[in-house]
């Protein structure tokens, strides 16, 4: 049989399925919404020239083939018509090929997982109301897979095809797949009048999201306006969604629509857009998963202090229709870049080619340009003078195309464009000099790249969708200048009366107490999630107090907390030698706790055989390469420490450089950092096996010859091969000048969305390991961390360590972390000490190989009394080295020595106690 | 005699002869020290050149010292940055101004009664007393926290404006400098002539030694008030709605390198209202009182 | 007295009682937040205090300690002595010529002089940040980046990491942070001279202006240059804040760090406050030493 009169039929067939469904969803209303995904099922389908492939299946690590017949070649795009089948935080993670060529230049293609509310808003005992926990949504969805956040395409000729689906990470239940042409989307055709919708306007709430693609994309609050809805001076209300979180590409938020009568109907929005100043924000409008007509697909939203409505229209203001039938819809909205998006490509091609050029120019002059030099830039590197001709004519008509969507002169975004030009015709004018400007011309990159990184952060705040019949007058809730001031009076005499700690109705008598001295968004989802999860299971109330007071000061006043979180390394041992902390070992089933953890990561929080704190984080470094650079000079990633240092002589040849950076002890949290986190001493001495103290652990094994030759060659690094002892190894990994170096692994995170340029260009692994006489390869590394402790004085141990337990817990550790980055970026993902909540973190499957098998390998060394005296004598030992030349093997003597009485010191006066 | 020329002449309130410059080296005299000066003020300026600084220029490294491409985007910027405190930002605004308002008036008041008591009246043990006042200035305060917080946790202010105020009100160096400018400023025939004329010791200090010594309290009213204005509590404060200004906008610099020019405008806007208070008491200090008003 | 009757009590509330009640407030407070913590501190300077469990009263125990057993002492002491008699006398000296200079500006004029001298003190912690990245130990910080490009060093200097630097740079930034309390002042102590002596000085032969700064003007602002040296006193032996954030906590062998940050450093790392209040009750004699000199010194004065 023809398969178009097939998929008629099936159409027809599910028509009648969904007027069924549809009624009985009429008697159980709020209830599953099958019914729903029909329709939108439907509406893909229905997109002219659309191919339907049916599956029915689910995709997973075995991959499944399909057959199909492309009726007209062009472009298409590919939709997914399921349902995500396990029950994993990760996205899924896919390959498609179609006849046997990858859809995608082998990068790894994202299908998002959907969430939904669990349940109703929270509200705590005092009334204020806070987000409900996400659960996956478990109904059908149309789903666009991306990569990199933008839908894919392809191209597809005339004839027969075959696609094969296999899926690196989760599983898919895949109902269909759907490819539509590209330019099935027309533009806009403005309707017959008689068409209109004219019956009453429908309100839909923002933060009533149906589902959306992140997991942290949930409903917020804002106080301080009278404008937004709902809204109280005296309580938090729930009442909108968006914020920062918001903000990247392909974040997709979708809501429910009733549309009460068939009809072209209005759309506008309340919204607030703060969030990048004098540009818009733009959002993909889909209704049933597709986009209605291509103006739809980016609508902008202008930059405002406050909350303001802006009406889906043309540039005169003639509003676009969108035509909704009687009953249930979707309404999604997507982030985009919208019109900016050849600039964006245009751009990322110009920066490519500019950290070429200076990756050239660095490979000349070395790091720092001497100015008494003539380089001969122009002769020694290939067509530099046409290619700065070629960057700097593409940045002018760039700024051009910038100027024509801004409107206006002077933004932020053009002036960085145009410093870049300005610099690039200073070179071209000045070929002689040209080296003289190689800093400018750095500076202007970077600045390059990070405006390139923040045209693409878009966040918004959606209050309201109203859609109402067009042209219609909305009774705008003029809020009067008096209102607004009456608010601000009420909210202000309220923080008089208000108790902003405590989260719940907390009676003081069972509750625990615990001290954070974090920043306020930190706190703040700490609060959250002790609130919506720890104490809703244990029946625990928890007060968090924001403050910055130190243990001693708890102590003196008797009024301190019972546990304390994320402790620097160094100090449990500090206090457990006071007595302040309580012995962990007393509680039956620490043990099974120890095991979420790497083997010995507890280690530094021993003392004298009781345990007075489970790690909470736990961070290693590892190394840092990049392969096309590498490659350049035929360099592989060495394996051993003698193999870098080969690698060191190459690139220096080349005026590149090789990044282990040293960190500077400037305060006392550094020195408490533990001496695993602040130099690469102790990661060498783990690899020659050599323990940092005496079996009896009252001395430092310092001043033993074994440890004087580590730390010769440690020293040498910096004295013979002249590395840097102060860089930003992140800045110079990324334009190349340091393509190979250590750094704690949480810069992947970075690297992974500040970087995107770099791409499957870099890779992490081990670091360098030591040979033994065996020939077997040590890669042991030293760590850093803090811990969590429960305090002696307390009075709830019991509850103390339910505490512990939960926090330590992968679920909490998980959350906790993508919480905190989701609000202050990358930088902010925490090194999780649970090896299960980092198996949940959303890193692709290379990386975490990677990262476990080098977490393997981490060694820690246990604290002893004295300790940061051990931290100082390594710092002071190596910058008499590195300023003065003194020799290393005396420097770390004396220190060492100073050390050794420290140590021996404490412990002897700590003993008895 | 032109605006100019008036700016420049040498200030010589009094009818006697003096050893003093002529205008044009008054005028060479003030563009010598304002070069000099200037130096002095280089943070100042790039404080206030960084807060106009647009993101590129805020992310060169090493900074540039002048902005290139002022814009006022970071100052835009700052209501977003503070939403949602929680505790409205009126609030803390109202905190601190509270608390240097507060304790400068009290500072002051206390202190001047101190000081004048050990310049002026004979009382047993008075210079003991002072100098005991004196030494306390010269030991160093990190040993003090300790037994400081004992204190304050008995007597139970923590967490409460008092522990702002209080400890604020003893300050040594207020009561040091109007007792060393009361001891040079006002004879003691004068006080001695008051007393005659039949006024109590109260009145004689508030009517007429306080206007005397008005230079000394104005630059008292400057630094204490300079000095609560940007006070951060350190363990003393837990609850939000007590804390302040500064601690609130030290929060922002803990958004990164692309928030460093909203802190940097937050840095600027908590300094105008010391250097407000430090034109009003400058103008203040200048009045001079002339003849002292005895004659001898 | 004795035998008056309450007419008496009235009187003296009158005279004596009055001062009595005028010195209460401040006194008691004083009391309170500033003598009982100094007695506390100097007792605890005979214990063994951690700060979590009870002192332990160790007698002489911390002293001995310091004079023989602290090997970091010395070069502490070295350091604070030179930031005390460089940075004070200097800065004592030019906030007086400063303030002397300035006083005879009219209104606007001095106000803007003033302002722009008081400013570093003024700023507070941002000051001396612009200082820290002109001499940042990287190749790109100020300095460096000039003095490499002139090609007179070859790598970058560490600046606040070499022993050899780091003392020079903080004393200047400590010059340029010092016009603070005591300029403002003297600037407030010259307006109230008596200006009848300039007469007579005129007349007993004062030839030019400093003879009449020295033997007229300075003379009769005694107090005021009391106060002035003894903040000064305080102000220069309490360097310490600005040396950890600058060169590191501690300094690359001890090499500027202070007595202050010494204490800072045992108390906060080491969690050793007897020995901490210990080497307070030192610091405390120090300045008293420097008290008395300059107290000496001031009495000479116009002779």
């Amino acid at each position: 049989m023809n398969k178009r009169l097939l998929n008629k039929l099936v159409c027809k067939s599910k028509i009648k399925c969904y007027v069924a469904v549809l009624l009985s969803i009429a008697f159980s209303f709020g209830t599953s919404t099958v019914a729903l995904s029909a329709s939108i099922g439907n509406a893909v389908e229905n997109i002219n020239g659309a191919i339907t492939i049916k599956a029915d299946c689910e995709i997973s690590s075995s991959s499944k083939t399909f057959l199909f017949d492309c009726p007209e070649s062009g472009e298409f795009y590919i939709a997914f018509n399921g349902i995500q089948s396990d029950l994993a935080y990760n996205d899924i993670e896919m390959k498609i090929t179609i006849d046997s060529k990858s859809i995608s230049d082998n990068e790894s293609i994202n299908v998002s997982r959907l969430w939904t509310d669990d349940g109703d808003i929270r509200v705590d005992g005092k009334g204020n109301e806070f987000a409900a926990k996400q659960k996956s949504f478990d109904d059908v969805s149309v789903i666009y897979p991306t990569v990199n956040g933008n839908v894919i395409s392809t191209q597809l000729n005339e004839g027969e095809h075959n696609i094969t689906l296999v899926a690196t990470e989760g599983k898919y239940n895949l109902e269909s797949m759907v490819l539509f042409p590209v330019d099935s989307i027309s533009k806009y055709s403005k309707p017959n009048k008689s068409e209109y919708y004219n019956g009453d306007t429908v309100i839909i709430e923002g933060e009533d999201a149906l589902y959306k693609n992140s997991r942290w994309l949930i409903s917020q609050s804002d106080g301080d306006s009278a404008l937004v809805h709902p809204y109280d001076p005296y309580v938090n209300k729930i009442n909108y969604i968006g914020g920062t979180n918001w903000k990247k590409i392909g974040e997709e938020i979708t809501w429910s629509v009733d549309a009460p009568s068939d009809g072209y109907y209005q759309l506008s929005f309340d919204y607030r857009q703060n969030g990048v100043v004098n540009y818009n924000c733009y959002r993909t409008l889909k209704i049933d998963g597709v986009v209605p007509f291509s103006e739809a697909s980016s609508i902008a939203f202008p930059y405002g202090v406050n909350w303001n409505n802006t009406v889906f229209s043309d540039e005169d203001g003639n509003p676009f229709l969108i035509y909704l039938s009687k009953g249930n819809h979707t309404l999604s909205l997507t982030v985009t870049v919208g019109e900016y998006e050849k600039i964006i490509k245009r751009l990322n091609n110009v920066v490519s080619g500019i950290g070429n050029i200076y990756f050239e120019m660095t490979m000349i002059t070395g790091e720092t340009v001497d100015l008494s030099r003539d380089y001969d830039l122009f002769e020694l590197i290939d067509n530099l003078e046409q290619n700065l001709k070629n960057i700097s004519r593409e940045l002018i008509s760039i700024k051009k195309a910038m100027l024509k969507i801004s409107g206006r002169n002077g933004g932020s975004y053009e002036s960085v464009v145009s410093n870049m030009n300005r610099v690039v015709n200073e070179m071209l004018n000045h070929k002689y000099s040209a080296a003289r400007y190689k800093s400018n011309f750095y500076s202007s990159y970077t600045s390059l790249s990070q405006c390139i990184n923040d045209m693409q952060d878009l966040p918004l705040d959606i209050d309201r969708i109203i859609i109402s019949a067009p042209n219609k007058e909305i009774e705008k809730d003029n809020v009067s200048f008096f209102e607004k001031s009456v608010y601000s009076i009420k909210k202000f005499i309220s923080s008089f009366v208000n108790d902003y700690e405590s989260v719940s109705e907390i009676n003081s008598e069972k509750a625990l107490t615990l001290w954070v001295g974090l920043g306020r968004d930190q706190s703040r989802v700490l609060n959250d999630m002790i609130a919506s999860d720890f104490t809703k299971n244990t029946g625990i109330d928890v007060n968090v107090k924001m403050v910055n007071a130190s243990i001693v000061q708890a102590i003196i006043s008797g009024k301190g907390p019972d546990m304390i979180i994320q402790q620097a390394r160094t100090e449990p041992v500090n206090l457990a030698m006071r007595g302040a902390l309580y012995d962990l070992t007393n509680f039956e089933d620490y043990k099974d706790v120890l095991k979420s953890f790497m083997p010995g990561a507890e280690t530094p929080y021993y003392y004298k055989n009781g345990l007075y704190a489970l790690p909470d984080s736990q961070v290693f470094s590892m190394m840092f390469y990049r392969e096309d650079i590498l490659k350049k000079f035929d360099l592989t990633a060495p394996k051993t420490w003698d193999e870098l240092i080969e690698v060191i002589k190459v690139l220096s040849r080349n005026n590149l450089s090789v990044g282990i950076p040293y960190t500077q002890i400037l305060d006392n949290g550094q020195a408490s950092a533990g001496v695993g986190a602040l130099s690469l001493l102790p990661t060498l001495m783990q690899q020659r096996n050599i323990p940092l103290y005496s079996d009896d652990l009252i001395s430092t094994t310092l001043t033993s010859p074994k440890v004087l030759d580590t730390f010769d060659f440690y020293t040498s690094l910096y004295t013979k091969l002249k590395l840097n002892v102060s860089i930003s190894f992140y800045n110079r990994f990324r334009d190349g000048t340091c393509p190979i170096g250590l750094s704690s692994y949480t810069l992947a995170v970075t690297l992974m969305t500040e970087a995107p340029e770099l791409d499957g260009v870099w890779k992490m692994s081990v670091v360098p390991g030591t040979k033994d006489e065996n020939g077997n390869i040590n890669y042991s590394s030293a760590g850093g961390g803090t811990g969590c402790s429960i305090l002696n004085m307390s009075n709830h141990k019991e509850e103390a360590w339910e505490f512990l337990k939960w926090w330590t817990g992968a679920e909490a550790q998980m959350n906790y972390s993508m919480n905190v980055e989701a609000i202050l970026g990358p930088l902010a993902r925490a090194s999780v000490s649970n090896v299960e909540a980092f198996k949940m973190m959303p890193w692709t499957s290379e990386q975490k190989s990677s990262i476990l098998n080098a977490w393997k390998y981490v060694q820690e060394y246990p604290e002893v009394p004295g300790s940061y005296q051990v931290a100082r004598s390594i710092d002071m030992a190596f910058y008499s080295v590195s300023n003065s030349n003194k020799s290393s093997k005396d420097m770390l003597v004396k220190w060492g020595q100073e050390a050794d009485k420290e140590v021996l010191r404490m412990t002897k006066k700590y003993e008895n106690r | 005699m032109t605006k100019i020329q008036r700016i420049f002449k040498p200030h010589n309130k009094s009818q006697y002869k003096r050893y003093t410059r002529s205008t044009g080296g008054n005028a060479l005299f003030f563009i010598f020290l304002f070069l000099a000066g200037a130096f002095s003020v280089v943070p100042l300026i790039y404080c206030i050149s960084t807060s106009f600084k647009p993101i590129d220029e805020l992310l060169l490294f090493p900074p540039e010292f002048f902005v290139k491409r002022p814009t006022i985007e970071n100052y835009l910027a700052l209501p977003t940055l503070l939403n949602n405190l929680g505790v409205p930002l009126a609030r803390y605004f109202f905190n601190s101004v509270f608390v240097a308002v507060a304790s400068t008036a009290l500072h002051i008041i206390a202190a001047a009664m101190a000081a004048y008591v050990f310049s002026k009246g004979k009382i047993h043990g008075g210079t003991v007393l002072f100098l005991i006042v004196q030494f306390a200035l010269l030991y160093n305060g990190y040993t003090l926290a300790i037994p400081q917080y004992f204190i304050f946790s008995k007597i139970g202010i923590i967490d409460t404006y008092l522990v702002y105020i209080l400890p604020a009100i003893p300050s040594s160096m207020g009561c040091f400098l109007m007792k060393q400018y009361m001891d040079s400023g006002v004879p003691d025939a004068l006080i001695e002539a008051a007393c005659i004329d039949g006024a109590s010791i109260f009145r004689t200090f508030w009517t007429i030694v306080m206007p005397i010594v008005k230079p000394a309290w104005m630059t008292l009213l400057l630094f204490s008030f300079k000095d609560m204005w940007s006070i951060i509590p350190s363990g003393t404060i837990f609850s939000e709605q007590l804390k302040t200004l500064p601690q609130v906008l030290s929060t922002l610099s803990a958004g990164g390198i692309a928030r460093s020019g909203s802190a940097m405008v937050a840095t600027v806007l908590l300094m105008i209202p010391p250097i407000i208070v430090f034109v009003i008491s400058q103008k203040n200090v200048i009045e001079t009182m002339g003849s002292s008003g005895i004659k001898e | 007295m004795k035998t008056n009757t309450n007419g008496s009590f009235k009187k003296w509330m009158n005279k004596e009682g009055l001062y009595y009640v005028m010195l209460f407030p401040f006194i008691s407070l004083f009391v309170l937040f500033t003598v009982v913590p100094v007695l506390s501190s100097v007792i605890l300077s005979f214990t063994d205090y951690d700060m979590i469990s009870n002192p332990i009263f160790v007698g002489l125990e911390n002293y001995a300690r310091m004079f023989a057993n602290d090997t970091i002492l010395a070069t502490i002491l070295k350091n604070t002595l030179t930031f005390a008699i460089i940075t004070g006398p200097l800065s004592y000296i030019l906030s007086i010529l400063l303030a002397w200079m300035i006083n005879e500006f009219s209104s606007w004029a001095r106000v803007i002089l003033t302002f722009m001298f008081y400013t570093p003190a003024l700023v507070g912690g941002t000051a001396y940040l612009i200082w820290q990245i002109a001499f940042s130990g990287d190749s790109y910080g100020y300095v460096n980046s000039m003095l490499l490009s002139l090609g007179l060093i070859t790598d970058p200097i560490q600046w606040f990491k070499n022993p050899e630097y780091n003392m020079t740079i903080i004393i200047v930034i400590q010059l340029w942070l010092s016009m603070g309390v005591s300029f403002l002042a003297n600037l407030s102590g010259l307006q109230n001279v008596n200006e009848e002596m300039y007469e007579a000085g005129a007349i007993d032969g004062i030839k030019n202006r400093w003879h009449e700064l020295w033997y007229l003007t300075l003379p009769s602002m005694k107090s005021i240059l009391l106060f002035g040296a003894v903040m000064q006193i305080q102000a220069v032996f309490s360097v310490g804040g600005i040396i950890s954030s600058l060169a590191g906590y501690p300094s690359v062998d001890n090499s500027v760090d202070t007595l202050v940050s010494y204490i800072g450093d045992i108390g906060g790392s080491r969690y050793e406050m007897g020995y901490a209040a210990a080497l307070s009750v030192l610091l405390f004699v120090m300045m008293m030493v420097f008290r008395l000199i300059v107290g000496n010194v001031l009495k000479l004065l116009g002779k």
